[in-house]
């Protein structure tokens, strides 16, 4: 692991942890490769060599707190700083020992942590806690894991709580793979663990990431954190090298490394839909690769199911790179011939394949992850993600040296995935737009007729604007004047969560982005992060900013808006800033790249009767009718910018498909809502539930039912 | 209000409008020139209704009738099928004969074990229910609750079913009374009729124009609870396993037997004490009062800038009783899927009703199971669907209750229904009230906008939803075909009418 923050990573813990789940580790042809010992930071002082990791595990990022509600019990934590446990880089693995099960499950979560910090370039920060009124952000420093929550075969992580919760549950005779009357424990499975914490690393990036508005949402946030178990596994060294060395004759890849991963999929108990997307056995006994199929998504909207696609296509792409960079292994091998002779394959090779499959994987697990700073701030579509990889990996690798790029590419189209209005798969085309083609575009678009361009010297002055607009917010001293608001309206409305006082009430320095040290303690990088958030927002709606709306795709003129999208109190259109992060990533190369990355958003009123929505748009509706008419759904659209800080220049400019004015694309999710989207093999599916029995799941839990009935 | 009288031929259907629910009132000739009246479910969901009260309704019934229901059909024992049994105009109302699911008779031994199973889980979700009422939080309890009352027909907490941890019973709901009932009138008349699939063709005493063909439910105790391939613990289904200890159903009853809410835990004893006394052990008394607390409920004030360790929002008391949802669902589908499927044939046209309550996918797939074996060639599910020119669609219009696929599909579903010329009168009637069941948390997606969009379609307009005053003539229609059809077609407040003529389109 890559130090990162040098307070809290210094030296290195090494645990162990269980590999497969223990069901795997009884099967013969998985035990030997059951146990791997992780590295991790070891949590201590610095300075003083002190350790800062408390019984629990209880650590800077997570703390394991294991109480047992159905049994009534709560069992002692484990204090892995305890000499003989220290010595023996930890517990030895078992199924009957919970200090055990909390050491595997801080142990996972944190290599996970580990891996997100490094591909994003920053702090891993938790979701905040919001009061009911969404006023006020409260810092969440540990995500709380409960390795034994749960009776029943699920596990989820509780956004409300901050916490996952996991399950465990009785084997019964029909599985084949268990003994009846044994017990299966979710907090035992690396995979179950990755998912679940990958999932709260997201809430902690992308708030409103997991609104269902097109089949795709809930669908690709269970395909994401199976992306990052599968390739985090696949990324241990050592893990893949038994298998490669037992399978021999077998070593395309092709098959080989598909059939393991089916093996993780069946290890997270909710495996059925992976394992038919990668392969599967036909009637003559011999197991194959799923062929892609780029018609796949247009029947398939159960959100494991349409995951499933999304996984199955990112793993070609790393088929493909794995074959491109194992081919001259082969061909030394073989002498040209591309056939082993008979026996085993030579230790050398084997250990060299690994290597390459290991590297790759961690290659791809970073740029999986990287992409989603380069995600629109709610709506995510499969297309999206394509664009957000390429774009993320473009940005800091230039060069493709092995083709990453050009084999997702290759795989996304194989698989149907495009983005919504793209018309060819070349990597321009998808690529994020930088200021200057977004500006184009919003032309075209406000024009209707495409060509209108500006010529070169306006469009020249107009990004220049923009750049100085953008500076004045890094560095400017004296805070915009201001002449909307009276003495007497102190406040914005409540309704935005990043309300801010009035001018006169605030300091100066909050008016502009706050300096970032690496060095800080996670809860000052969180206040960073929130107060540059509202300088983002004052800068926006009240400063320089707000003559640049426009191009991010928002709406602030009073005029352009509906009268359903929610305003500030003063009735300006009201804009929700999400977050302001700063991204430091280090390319392959070794350049320093760094990002302000910021997440706007607009909402608006929608109905599902579309009569309705055209009164309430255009406020034909007497007061009270319009004050007191609760929405049946909220309508979101917005923007993700990269800013680079050192030249004010804004890179990206990531918007949603359409602005929050636009009637089609809240129509589109309309349909969305109520059912109207399509066809799923027999039955009827909305593809807006995330299970299939239930048509909406609550917003408390979102997760909890997604899992629940997911099962292989 | 008037008699209401059978056509000269074939079939006048009334659906009535007591809210989200079924209540079919259906006429046939008799063969002596009178009328035999049948009601197919009478029930709603409470706080749905549109226009009418399920009293209005039960009124009209008796007043329809003379007082006498010559057959009673009850598809399946949930509450929006069979609480307007209870209204109190039913209480001098004759019953001539009675039908019901073969799940429901006493003497079949898989009907029985799938009942047992079915009220051992539905007092443990009961228990499970009364458990999350003591801290769990509003929400997940009203969920529980709405799963609940399908099964029970009334609220938990009504009339003496539950009464605290010891008295639970669910013989005492409101769906076994109206069902004992029913069983009681029936019984002095002609009696009670448990109907199988693929069994005996069935008529209705002095209709011999009409045969009565029973597609399900399917007897085979996996299919019915089969909704989709789900895991672990699903109602009723699969071999019998014992009990585990370690289960969720035991570690609710161990909460309700003895009070102090320890059952067997995963491990040896040794590493584990109860959770009340883990804040003062004198080991680790100090880290559980630290990261999770056990005193106040107090919530963390918003004038805190970080959640402290032992904030009580992050405890997970009653969070594992959630599950008790999830096996809601599965006893909700498990009687969806014991609905009992009709086809009415029309002889002299061959046109068909199908009536197919709530069932749901296993239900459906079940239909080509058997056939009739005929003269002319056996009698098929799927003959029969294609002669389908009224189709009550199946459990308000859900998404797994109306099965898509095409014409060549291996299993049932709306492709194979109203082939040729039965599509010219082919007509959908979905009991749902939308604006009610969208307000449901979660959501109840009834009808779901693909099927109705798909029925619409495929009926060209003919579509009756409860809460909708009219059909509505979609613009693709010609003026002339539609007013042939609502010729045919009454519409009040608390009905709608239809008639299908037993002749040739």
């Amino acid at each position: 692991m890559r130090i990162t923050s040098p307070k809290v990573f210094a030296p290195v813990r090494r645990l162990r942890v269980f590999a497969f789940d223990p069901s795997l580790a009884l099967r013969l042809d998985t035990f030997d490769m059951n146990e791997i010992t992780v590295r991790i930071p070891s949590e201590r002082d610095p300075r003083t060599g002190e350790p800062t990791l408390r019984p629990g595990p209880v650590g800077e990022y997570v703390e394991v707190v294991d109480v047992d509600p159905a049994s009534g019990l709560a069992y002692a934590p484990v204090n892995l700083d305890e000499a003989a446990i220290l010595a023996e880089d930890g517990l030895p693995p078992s199924e009957g020992n919970p200090q055990f099960h909390q050491q595997m499950a801080y142990a996972v979560a944190m290599v996970t942590i580990g891996n997100f910090e490094r591909a994003l370039g920053r702090v891993a920060l938790w979701s905040p806690r919001r009061s009911k009124d969404g006023m006020i952000r409260q810092f969440v420093r540990r995500l709380r894991i409960y390795p034994h929550a749960l009776r029943g075969r699920n596990s989820f992580y509780s956004p409300e709580k901050k916490a996952i919760l996991l399950g465990y549950f009785p084997v019964r005779t029909k599985d084949a793979h268990n003994t009846p009357g044994t017990i299966v424990f979710s907090c035992l499975s690396h995979d179950i663990i990755t998912h679940e914490v990958t999932h709260a690393l997201l809430d902690g990036i992308h708030p409103r990431f997991n609104e269902a508005t097109n089949p795709d949402v809930h669908a690709f946030h269970e395909a994401f954190a199976d992306l990052v178990a599968l390739f985090q596994h696949f990324s241990y060294p050592g893990v893949l090298h038994d298998q490669i060395v037992r399978a021999r004759g077998d070593l395309s890849g092709d098959t080989l490394l598909a059939k393991l991963a089916q093996q993780f999929g069946r290890a997270t108990g909710r495996g059925s839909a992976l394992r038919d997307a990668l392969g599967r056995e036909g009637s003559d006994g011999i197991w194959r690769r799923t062929s892609p199929n780029a018609r796949a998504l247009e029947t398939v909207v159960e959100p494991h199911d349409r995951g499933a696609i999304l996984v199955a296509a990112i793993f070609a792409a790393f088929i493909l790179v794995y074959q491109a960079r194992t081919a001259d292994l082969f061909r030394i091998a073989t002498q040209g011939t591309g056939i082993l002779p008979a026996g085993d394959i030579h230790p050398d090779l084997a250990k060299r394949l690994a290597e390459e499959a290991t590297k790759i994987s961690q290659h791809v697990l970073q740029m999986v992850i990287r992409a989603l700073d380069y995600c629109p701030p709610v709506d995510i579509t499969f297309g999206d993600y394509l664009k957000a990889v390429i774009t993320a990996d473009l940005d800091l690798n230039p060069e493709d040296e092995y083709g990453y790029r050009v084999a997702m590419i290759q795989s996304f189209r194989q698989w149907g995935i495009h983005p919504r209005k793209t018309r060819s798969m070349s990597v321009e085309s998808l690529t994020w737009p930088d200021l200057r083609e977004a500006r184009m575009q919003s032309d075209t678009g406000a024009q209707g007729t495409g060509a209108v361009l500006l010529s070169e010297v306006v469009m020249k002055s107009s990004l220049d604007e923009t750049t100085s607009a953008v500076r004045n917010l890094i560095q400017e001293e004296q805070p915009p004047e201001d002449d909307d608001e009276g003495p007497d309206s102190p406040e914005v409305t409540p309704i935005l969560l990043t309300a801010l006082p009035a001018p006169r009430s605030i300091s100066r320095s909050s008016l502009r982005f706050e300096p970032w040290t690496l060095d800080s303690d996670r809860r000052k990088m969180w206040n960073l992060s929130q107060s540059n958030a509202k300088a983002m927002h004052r800068w926006l709606l009240y400063g320089q900013g707000s003559g640049q709306a426009a191009n991010f795709g928002l709406v602030l003129d009073k005029g352009l808006a509906p009268l359903t999208v929610y305003t500030t109190k003063h009735g300006k259109p009201a804009v929700e800033v999400h977050a302001v992060r700063r991204a430091v990533r280090r390319s392959p190369r070794g350049a320093l790249v760094a990002d302000l990355v910021v997440e706007m958003t607009q909402r608006r009123k929608g109905y599902f009767s579309p009569k309705v929505q055209e009164r309430m748009d255009l406020g034909d509706v007497d007061d009270a009718d319009y004050t007191t008419h609760q929405p049946d759904f909220v309508y979101r659209a917005g923007c993700t910018l990269l800013i680079d800080p050192v030249t004010s220049t804004v890179r990206r400019v990531i918007r949603t498909s359409g602005t929050i004015a636009d009637n089609a694309e809240l129509a589109r999710v309309r349909e969305f809502m109520t059912g109207g989207f399509s066809v799923s093999g027999n039955a009827f599916d909305s593809g807006l539930s995330p299970s299939r029995a239930v048509a909406e799941r609550d917003i408390r839990e979102p997760f909890a039912m997604l899992h629940r009935y997911a099962e292989g | 209000m008037p008699l209401m009288m059978a056509p000269e031929s074939g079939v006048t259907v009334r659906m009535y409008r007591p809210g989200h629910g079924d209540c079919f009132l259906l006429a046939f000739p008799t063969d002596t020139g009178g009328t035999f009246r049948v009601l197919i479910d009478f029930g709603y969901k409470p706080g749905s209704k549109v226009h009418a009260t399920v009293a209005e309704v039960a009124t009209d019934i008796v007043e329809a009738t003379g007082g006498k229901l010559d057959l009673v059909i009850v598809t399946h024992e949930h509450q929006d099928h069979l609480n307007g049994f209870l209204s109190d105009a039913f209480d001098e109302l004759k019953v001539g004969e009675a039908w019901f699911a073969w799940t429901e008779d006493p003497s079949d031994s898989v009907a029985n074990a799938l009942r047992a199973r079915h009220r051992d889980q539905l007092i443990g979700l009961l228990s499970a229910y009364e458990q999350l009422g003591v801290d769990g939080g509003d929400a997940p309890r009203t969920w529980l609750k709405a799963l609940i009352e399908l099964e029970l027909g009334d609220e938990p907490e009504a009339s003496g079913v539950s009464l605290g941890f010891a008295a639970t019973d669910p013989a005492r709901s409101g769906n076994k009374r109206a069902m004992a009932m029913l069983k009681e009138k029936a019984k002095r008349e002609r009696g009670i009729r448990f109907v199988a699939p693929h069994g005996d063709i069935l008529n209705m005493e002095g209709v011999s124009g009409v045969r009565v063909f029973p597609l399900g439910p399917p007897r085979d105790p996996d299919l019915i609870a089969d909704e989709d391939p789900v895991g672990t613990e699903s109602f009723p289904g699969q071999a019998m396993t014992a009990p585990s200890k370690h289960s969720f159903l035991a570690a609710v009853r161990a909460a309700q037997s003895d009070g102090n809410g320890i059952s067997d835990g995963p491990f040896d004893p040794v590493y584990g004490v109860p959770i009340d006394r883990a804040m003062d052990h004198p080991d680790f008394g100090s880290f559980f009062s630290k990261h999770y607390g056990g005193g106040s409920a107090i919530d963390v004030p918003d004038s805190e800038r970080e959640v402290p360790d032992d904030a009580p929002f992050r405890r997970i008391p009653t969070d594992w009783l959630q599950s008790a949802e999830d096996l809601a669902l599965k006893l909700n589908t498990g009687i969806n899927n014991t609905s009992l499927v009709l086809a009415f044939e029309l002889k002299a046209s061959r046109k068909v009703l199908l009536f197919v309550g709530d069932a749901q996918r296993g239900n459906w797939i079940s239909w080509t199971d058997g056939e009739w074996p005929e003269d002319k060639g056996a009698i098929t599910a799927k003959d029969l669907l294609a002669r389908t020119v009224l189709y009550k669609v199946g459990h308000h219009g859900s998404h797994n209750a109306t099965l898509d696929g095409t014409a060549k599909s291996a299993y049932p579903n709306l492709s194979w229904m109203a082939q040729g010329r039965y599509r010219r009168e082919f007509t959908a009637m979905i009991t749902a009230v939308p604006a009610w069941a969208y307000k449901q948390v979660p959501v109840w997606a009834h009808p779901l906008a693909a099927i109705k969009t798909a029925l619409v379609d495929k009926t060209s307009g003919r579509v009756f939803q409860t809460d909708t005053d009219a059909p509505e003539k979609p613009e693709s229609v010609s003026g002339e075909e539609w007013s042939e059809f609502m010729a045919r077609v009454r519409c009040t407040l608390l009905y709608f009418e239809c008639d299908f003529a037993d002749s040739d389109v």
